[in-house]
């Protein structure tokens, strides 16, 4: 079963996926991971807005290598990071900013898990197709944050981006509670 | 003429696009049988997802990985290799990374590890870093380049066990320590393990074995080598799977090397190696010739490949 999802997404898009799942995105994904999260806290810390609106959107833990043209940027790789270190802003992103779907690999701690089956949000663990990502990104529709190098905010438009799995559901189950992954249990206190 | 700066700098540069862009043949044969073997469909789609996207790498010189690494360097040194005067193999194989990174380009993924402050080359306080040993009668020097990314080494894990645990405790450990990493390091794994030794050379072991042996080889030694099947097939009862969806396919393969140690001592390390375990060997002549493998040290693999420097491009 594969499912084909335009991004930004609604609670009820979310809300339907299942545990499993394959899914395809369409449309906006943005890139936050250690550097953008720490940015995040800090300008919400200070009343300040983030450059981005992330309400229905999907955060993609990774930071790409890319290259600087003419007219823009060439996304050169943009395979997924480990998406435990994003822990401590994670339920933040979903509460205050709505954010309806987190890409990477690994999963996320107990307090995301709650976060996401309270507010509607799934997790989707992204393969290492680094390079096949890039044929899947149609465009760079923004860059925030340039100073962060490949940690910035990247806004990039993409078409067929997958196979993703939905490996966090938005009703509090994980698979990992099906198989012998004990990594919700070690990921870094924060 | 002996062996310039300029060859040295030139051969590591294409050696790290290499692991960078082409899938190390033992890697891609370990994966297609896995896909085979694999029952669950969604594990076979995503690691079918892995292989074409690194026969996509390899074929249009992209990246695997974004991530580049924390770049290694295991050097083989022959006894009859003649380095030109002034060459420092150090400052060559850097120049080599640096010059990797500006034209292939390559993510800029190093820093220093208490400013965190990025050069932008991949170089860094010690970073390339060398292990070095000598090899008696030989006239050529090879260097092995590893790509660590981070996302595996991160999970990487060492313990000094008693005794009294045995090799029980040791077998464990390392079965709790994949449980542990999950689906964070980009499984299937090759599963590196040191045992014995010290401190610091049971962890070089772990890398050693999961990096430069040729992937699914037994240890020749038969006890070392059940030890490696029992624990392949209990990572894999784990049903952690290919990026820990869930599947039957967790550990490619577990390669253990050992070491002496101490009586007091029963130190354990393990590693577990994303998937396309990125490495390979250029092998630099007294001429200034240069060839690349992904082969390490010893008799010539059938499956191992030879690349001549003519036939890349960079």
């Amino acid at each position: 079963m594969s499912t084909r999802l335009s991004a930004p997404l609604s609670e009820r898009d979310v809300r339907a996926l299942e545990l499993g799942e394959t899914v395809y995105i369409d449309g906006l994904v943005y890139t936050m991971r250690d550097a953008q999260h720490i940015r995040a806290q800090e300008y919400l810390e200070a009343d300040r807005p983030l450059p981005v609106d992330l309400a229905g959107q999907i955060v993609y833990h990774c930071a790409p290598a890319y290259r600087e043209t003419d007219d823009g940027y060439e996304i050169l790789a943009g395979g997924p990071t480990t998406s435990e270190r994003c822990n401590f802003f994670a339920p933040t992103l979903i509460e205050e900013f709505g954010v309806r779907a987190l890409a990477g690999k690994g999963g996320m701690d107990a307090d995301t898990r709650a976060a996401m089956a309270e507010h509607g949000c799934v997790y989707l663990t992204v393969p290492s197709i680094s390079a096949m990502i890039v044929d899947a990104i149609e465009d760079v529709e923004g860059r925030y944050w340039p100073d962060l190098h490949a940690e910035s905010i990247w806004v990039f438009q993409m078409d067929d981006f997958g196979p993703l799995t939905v490996t966090m559901d938005a009703h509090g189950n994980d698979r990992r509670e099906e198989t012998g992954d004990e990594s919700i249990g070690t990921t870094y206190s924060t | 003429m002996p062996i310039e700066h300029a060859t040295i700098r030139e051969a590591v540069a294409r050696n790290y696009y290499l692991t960078a862009v082409d899938l190390p043949r033992d890697a891609e044969l370990v994966l297609e049988e896995a896909i085979e073997a694999e029952g669950n469909d969604e594990a076979q789609r995503v690691m079918e997802s892995m292989l074409e996207n690194a026969r996509t790498a390899r074929s249009e010189g992209m990246s695997l990985c974004q991530d580049n690494g924390v770049n290694e360097h295991f050097l083989r040194i022959g006894s009859e290799v003649d380095l030109a005067e002034g060459v420092n193999l150090e400052t060559a194989i850097a120049d080599g990374i640096r010059q990797a990174t500006e034209t292939v380009p390559l993510r800029a993924s190093v820093v220093h590890p208490t400013t965190r402050e990025n050069r932008g080359d991949n170089t860094a306080r010690d970073v390339p870093i060398l292990h070095t040993e000598y090899v008696e009668g030989s006239d050529a020097l090879e260097i092995t380049t590893i790509a660590t990314g981070f996302g595996s080494e991160n999970q990487s894990q060492l313990a000094m066990l008693p005794p009294s645990e045995g090799i029980e405790g040791v077998k464990d450990f390392v079965v709790d320590a994949i449980k542990q990493a999950g689906g964070k390091a980009c499984p299937p794994y090759t599963v590196g393990v040191g045992v014995g030794g010290t401190f610091n050379e049971v962890a070089n072991q772990a890398k050693r074995a999961c990096a430069l042996r040729w992937c699914g080889d037994a240890h020749p030694d038969p006890e070392i080598a059940a030890m490696e099947t029992e624990l392949k097939a209990r990572i894999n009862d784990t049903g952690i799977g290919p990026m820990g969806i869930g599947g039957e396919t967790t550990a490619l393969a577990v390669h253990v090397n050992v070491t002496g140690t101490h009586i007091a001592g029963n130190p354990v390390a393990v590693k577990p190696m994303c998937h396309p375990r990125r490495r390979f060997t250029v092998r630099i002549e007294n001429d200034n010739s240069y060839v690349f493998r992904d082969r390490f040290e010893g008799a010539d693999h059938p499956e191992a490949r030879v690349i001549e420097a003519e036939a890349l491009r960079t």
